[in-house]
């Protein structure tokens, strides 16, 4: 059955047997006691394939506690409204006045006023709102139904036109015993909550001002377009033009060439939204005046708007991606981490434009097959009612006929042990199709017993009301408590993640969460004594080789707890290499040079590494650069040579409006030859290598000594040009 | 009005002047990880506007920024201090404040949150005093309407209440203003600033029960002197556009009619849309769109201020659409080619299907609630007599704007169309004044439930449909034009070219002054302007 619904779960269907999240539906937990009505939270496709559906449930008035049934009836006895109730811990077990109570309750059916008989058909239509959420197979579910928060302007009467329809205007919280209003708030009163409002305008009758200044002549806006200034066409014909100079000038940029090395970007480049936004401002600048605009447009050279799409370097794309992998949409710790040199308003504008690349829809069916555990509508086929099922035998007619409707002439007859009072009746009670439809939809028969206790839930055991029953006796072991959804925030999920994340839950790969969280592991100086101490008995070879093969680490802890110092001291292993000074290292490589049977193979990087070009500082100072790096022997931007010509370009930076230098430095290779790697190996500490290549912003003081660095950028120009550099630091190797 | 909902371009009866305001560092603020709020939702929106076209037909600003002071004409300066000196960093140092200015969970701190305050709220406050100054007919801040901020709390993603503040700046110049709410949620943020003050009326259509805030029941109408000036209309899952419209209209029609406010700020919260993240309405752009084009045809100055949507590509397509309503352009169904493209898919389509979703609002439950808010519109008092001081101020500035734009138009232009407007506006005001002034101070006057006809009061009436049109036919020459629509005849007559052919043959102008003395020993001046004009149209 339950296989058979997950199995639905795609198959086309009318309306009304798709069940989405928000609908309300009976759920059949007992197959001879009424259904549960519930609300789909959401729907859950567990890895077997069962659908699940996590479910708010509504109780009937005799599911709650008899102690509130009678406070209920009190008032409602008495025509009032139902106010908040609080039960105390007394309530639960004084029971003396519910039997004075019930036994003024007792009617004939005979004395029943049409009234009374509306009444007793509406309290079955009655419900409640509980805090319980619980998690039930999707196959329980019977059909829909409706439950309208009660509007005070209707009349509950209208409830009854209609079937499966109910109504509810309090909640019941379990979990502090109360029952309340369903009313949010209070629009509060007082000096601390309303605006002052002075009682009359500024204006008098005649349109003059007669206090204070209302006339605001201060500016509050700057003008950046009127209409009906320009003729679409001229606009349309300047847009144009800015984007044909735009493309120009990207042409011309080798900078951008180099990016956009065909036509069609570069021409898609020029027409993004910030051209197009750049031309209105333009226009609007000069006056809509074309000739001025055009005149503006090439004055220093072509006008190129960039926006972060196309200021990001790939390289800066990459680590973008990667950190979001890693940290998520947490911008402020993706910039702290990964990108230090882009403002926030970067990195989130480059967000959402990068949201709109290839990248991202990849991404996203990533995602989607993650999310696909969480359903929108489960298919449920329409409920056959099965006779053939033990627990609703067919029954010869019986002789009192229906207990409800007393009718001789039914189909099926259905065993019914009503509220449990009238279990022991073994001639047996027994409905009729019809009633017992009502009965399980309403929990209730349409005539009123005489007599008949109504507040059962304490005193029926035989009908078990298991989502109410079970989480009120688990409510001490594990709330299942939710918040409704409405007071459930964005941060509570945050905190929910973040709590995850604490306990490094990698297992608890739930769906809820798009992206799964990140494992830092550090190992303290302890725990690195210990791992080396104990390589005999785990063999980290071979278990490096079989990872999912489980340590015992008892014995490496009663090794470790046991070892004198000595072995402690002998398992450590020795620091083959000591920590050298920076120089020396320079000193060696001088030593070296042109020594080594070197080839220039500056053409052919093996190994390089990235260096964050920094957009803000000035494009090229190699001098700079050698006097703090001395090993980035080999430094060349990306391009393979500059080009013939570089034109004046300028550029808009977005954000700022200001012209920025476009020839920005791009990547840097850091070009490593062997014989540099070789003795760097040799000279620098390990600790120091790897702390170098964590903080990429580190500036590595490595300084050379002063006169050797002269001897070595003796030949080098003032200010030289990249492959200059280039050139003569090959060479000089 | 039609209760359909419309299926055709929006129908351009009346061209307005609008003035949009928009920075373009607002979609650049981020709330933070998974949070449903996203300020780029306005950028999205903006680009469509710049790539439709739209940008270029309206007057467009750049906010400034609401200084301190602007700010605490509503909140508390407390509360203002600690939104301007947290940030994510120093947090801690204000551990004590984030409970009591309820910061943190819904409203969380992020970078730039003072910043992103001062943008939204410029633009809202600039817009009133363009308004204000009657230099506009429509001003439109997407990046407004935060309405749920509280005085001295912030609250559902909101810290500064830039209605409450625009709402201030309207009310130094109009004696009552009507703060209209279609967010899915309830506006309590506006309702609860004005809860006791008869010089603002809100209404508010929401989802209410079990829903954020909470607050916005059938009973709640206002308090002390405010009372019945607060009109909520709680409504189910569901609603789809027939069912809005049915609603939306009678109700705002009824309370224009009774309030008769001098300007309009409405709300477009575009969580009402269908399938949107946190709400639960059916609403499609065109529906609701329809309200925006139904609180324009009041001719009121308007102010269109942004809010709750939380399904960004919605509502990016509903703040377009309704930027194109209130200028009256039609806009075509293809979305333009814009950096977010790729946001609209799968259809790249500007109006939106509804879903199959259920409307749990039934007929009956609508009309109940209806009738219930008519009969509690009813006991507001009609026109509170304090307006009269507003009012012969309009009429008598009309009277000279008009004047000095006859004398000093040149006949060979057209005559600026806000102009245009306001002379239309004015022609019904002759057929519902009659006598005027009676009324005194007293608040709790019975009227019985009925509706005085008139009381002195220029009670702006929603033209006729198909006004414009009928006026272009008489002048193309059908004969003698009289009552209402011949004031405008002869205001185009001495300006434009083509209606040259027109001559007014006579033109009465009765001034009637009434003074009303005060019990508090006021004097109330009620002018009334009667103009009768016969003209012949050769």
């Amino acid at each position: 059955m339950e296989s058979s619904a997950a199995a639905s779960v795609a198959a086309p269907g009318g309306s009304n047997n798709l069940y989405k999240v928000g609908d309300f539906c009976y759920f059949e937990v007992s197959s001879s006691g009424p259904y549960q009505i519930r609300r789909i939270d959401e729907l859950l496709k567990s890895n077997a394939g069962h659908v699940e559906v996590r479910a708010t449930a509504f109780c009937r008035k005799r599911d709650l506690p008899t102690k509130l049934q009678e406070k209920i009836a009190v008032y409602e006895k008495e025509g009032k409204d139902v106010p908040d109730v609080f039960l105390d811990a007394e309530d639960d077990e004084d029971n003396s006045t519910y039997n004075a109570l019930n036994a003024k309750q007792e009617n004939g059916e005979d004395t029943m006023t049409e009234e009374q008989k509306q009444k007793h058909l509406l309290n079955h239509r009655e419900v409640y709102l509980t805090r319980l959420t619980e998690n039930l197979p999707a196959s329980l579910i019977r059909g829909k139904c409706t439950v309208y928060l009660w509007a005070e302007c209707e009349a509950k009467s209208s409830y009854l036109k209609e079937n499966d329809v109910y109504f509810y205007t309090h909640t019941w919280d379990h979990n502090i015993k109360s029952l309340t209003r369903e009313k949010g708030g209070d629009i509060r009163v007082g000096s601390g909550f309303q605006a002052d409002v002075p009682s009359q305008s500024n204006v008098d009758g005649n349109g003059q001002v007669t206090n204070g200044s209302p006339v605001e002549d201060k500016e509050y806006a700057t003008l950046k377009w009127l209409p009906n200034r320009a003729t679409d066409v001229e606009i349309d014909n300047f847009l144009m033009m800015m984007r044909s100079v735009g493309t120009l000038g990207r042409a011309l940029d080798w900078n951008s060439a180099v990016k956009q090395p065909s036509l069609h970007l570069t021409a898609a480049s020029a027409s993004r939204d910030i051209t197009i936004a750049s031309a209105m401002d333009l226009m609007h600048q000069k006056d809509y005046s074309l000739s001025n605009c055009l005149r503006d447009l090439v004055a220093e050279g072509p006008l190129i708007c960039r926006d972060q799409m196309e200021l990001w370097t790939a390289t800066e794309a990459g680590l973008f991606e990667e950190a979001l992998e890693k940290y998520g949409k947490d911008f402020e710790e993706i910039k702290q981490d990964l990108l230090p040199w882009k403002s926030m308003n970067q990195i989130i504008e480059y967000y959402y434009m990068w949201k709109t690349s290839d990248r991202f829809v990849q991404n996203k069916r990533v995602k989607a097959a993650d999310a696909e555990g969480r359903l929108k509508q489960i298919y449920i086929p329409p409920y056959i009612f099965d006779d053939r099922l033990p627990s609703n035998e067919v029954f010869e007619a019986p002789v009192r006929g229906c207990e409800s409707c007393f009718t001789k002439q039914c189909a099926h007859w259905y065993a019914w042990n009503g509220f449990g009072e009238l279990r022991n009746n073994q001639d047996g009670n027994r409905l009729c199709n019809e009633c017992w439809q009502y009965w399980k939809k309403y929990g209730d028969i349409k005539r009123v017993i005489k007599g008949e206790r109504k507040i059962m839930l304490q005193h029926g055991p035989a009908i078990p009301y298991s989502a109410l029953q079970k989480a009120e006796m688990e409510n001490s072991k594990k709330p299942s408590y939710m918040l409704p959804p409405n007071q459930r925030t964005a941060n509570a999920q945050l905190q929910q993640r973040h709590n995850n994340n604490m306990n490094m839950n990698m297992t608890h790969n739930r769906s809820y969460f798009r992206t799964r969280p990140a494992i830092y592991f550090i190992a303290t100086q302890m725990m690195k004594q210990v791992r080396r101490v104990g390589e005999n008995i785990y063999k980290p070879r071979r278990s490096a080789r079989r990872p999912f093969q489980w340590i015992n680490s008892a014995p490496i802890k009663e090794f470790y707890q046991n070892a004198d110092t000595a072995t402690v001291q002998r398992c450590k292993r020795q620091r083959s290499r000591q920590n050298v000074k920076a120089t020396a290292v320079a000193d060696r490589i001088m030593a070296r040079k042109g020594a080594a049977s070197e080839k220039g193979n500056v053409s052919q990087p093996r190994s390089k590494q990235v260096f964050p070009p920094d957009t803000t500082s000035p494009p090229f100072q190699p001098s700079k650069r050698m006097k703090t790096e001395p090993f980035n022997t080999t430094i060349f931007p990306t391009g393979s040579s500059m080009p013939p010509f570089a034109p004046r370009v300028k550029v808009r930076n977005p954000l700022t409006g200001r012209l920025v230098w476009p020839d920005a430095p791009e990547d840097f290779y850091y070009h490593l030859s062997p014989t540099l790697k070789q003795e760097r190996k040799r000279y620098l500490a390990t600790h120091e290598m790897k702390k170098s290549g964590r903080s990429q912003r580190l500036v590595f003081s490595v300084v050379m000594n002063p006169a050797k660095l002269q001897a070595f950028l003796g030949s080098l120009p003032v200010r030289p040009t990249a492959p200059e550099v280039a050139s003569t630091l090959s060479s000089s190797l | 009005m039609a209760t359909q909902v419309p299926t055709g371009p929006v129908r351009g009866d009346y061209e307005k002047k609008v003035s949009y305001y928009y920075d373009a560092d607002v979609g650049n603020f981020y709330y933070g990880q998974g949070h449903p709020m996203k300020p780029h939702r306005i950028r999205m929106a903006h680009n469509l506007i710049l790539n439709y076209g739209l940008y270029r037909k309206m007057e467009v600003y750049r906010p400034h920024k609401a200084t301190f002071e602007e700010m605490t004409k509503f909140h508390s300066d407390e509360y203002i201090r600690f939104l301007r000196a947290v940030k994510p960093d120093n947090l801690a140092s204000f551990n004590k404040y984030m409970q009591q200015f309820n910061v943190g969970e819904d409203c969380p701190v992020f970078d730039g949150i003072y910043e992103f305050c001062q943008l939204y709220t410029g633009g809202s406050v600039a817009g009133a005093i363009k308004l204000n100054k009657r230099q506009t007919d429509i001003a439109v801040n997407w990046a407004g309407g935060l309405h749920h901020a509280k005085k001295a709390e912030a609250s559902g993603f909101c810290y500064v209440n830039d209605i409450v503040l625009a709402i201030l700046e309207l009310l130094k110049y109009h004696q009552r203003v009507l703060y209209v709410d279609i967010d899915v949620h309830h506006g309590d943020g506006v309702e609860e600033a004005f809860f006791t003050t008869d010089r603002v009326l809100t209404v508010s259509y929401h989802k209410y029960g079990e829903y954020f805030p909470g607050t916005g029941d059938l009973n709640d109408i206002g308090a002390g002197k405010g009372k019945h000036y607060a009109v909520n209309f709680p409504l189910r899952d569901g609603v789809d556009d027939a069912s809005y419209e049915e609603i939306f209209a009678p109700v705002m029609r009824k309370v224009m009619e009774f309030y008769d406010p001098g300007a309009v700020v409405l709300q477009c919260g575009a969580d009402s849309l269908t399938g949107d993240r946190l709400g639960c309405f059916n609403l499609t752009v065109k529906g609701h769109a329809r309200c925006v084009e139904f609180m324009k045809t009041f001719n009121k100055p308007l102010l269109l201020l942004g809010g709750g949507g939380y399904t960004i590509k919605n509502v990016a397509r509903c703040w377009t659409y309704e930027t194109a309503v209130a200028l009256g352009v039609e806009v075509p169904n293809e979305l333009p080619y814009n950096d977010y493209f790729e946001y609209f898919a799968p259809d790249f389509k500007l109006h939106i299907a509804p879903s199959n979703m259920s409307n749990l609002n039934s007929t009956d439950y609508l009309s109940q609630v209806k009738d219930r808010l008519f009969e509690n519109l009813r006991h507001m008092p009609f026109a509170p007599s304090v307006q009269q001081h507003d009012v012969p101020r309009d009429a008598m500035d009309l009277d000279e704007m008009e004047r000095a734009a006859m004398d000093a138009a040149n006949p060979d232009e057209r005559v600026p169309q806000a102009l245009k407007d306001r002379i239309r506006e004015r022609e019904n005001d002759n057929n519902d004044i009659a006598e005027g002034g009676e009324r005194s101070g007293d608040r709790d006057l019975d009227v019985n439930g009925e509706m005085p006809h008139s009381n002195g009061m220029s009670r702006k009436r929603l033209l006729p449909e198909g006004f414009a049109d009928s006026m272009e036919d008489d002048n193309q020459g059908r004969g003698i034009l009289n009552g209402a629509v011949s004031t405008s005849v002869v205001a185009l007559a001495g300006t434009t070219a083509e209606a040259a052919t027109v001559e007014p043959m006579e033109v009465v102008t009765t001034h009637t002054v009434d003074a009303v003395k005060n019990p508090d020993g006021t004097t109330t001046v009620t002018t009334t302007e009667q103009t009768k004009t016969t003209a012949v149209v050769q």
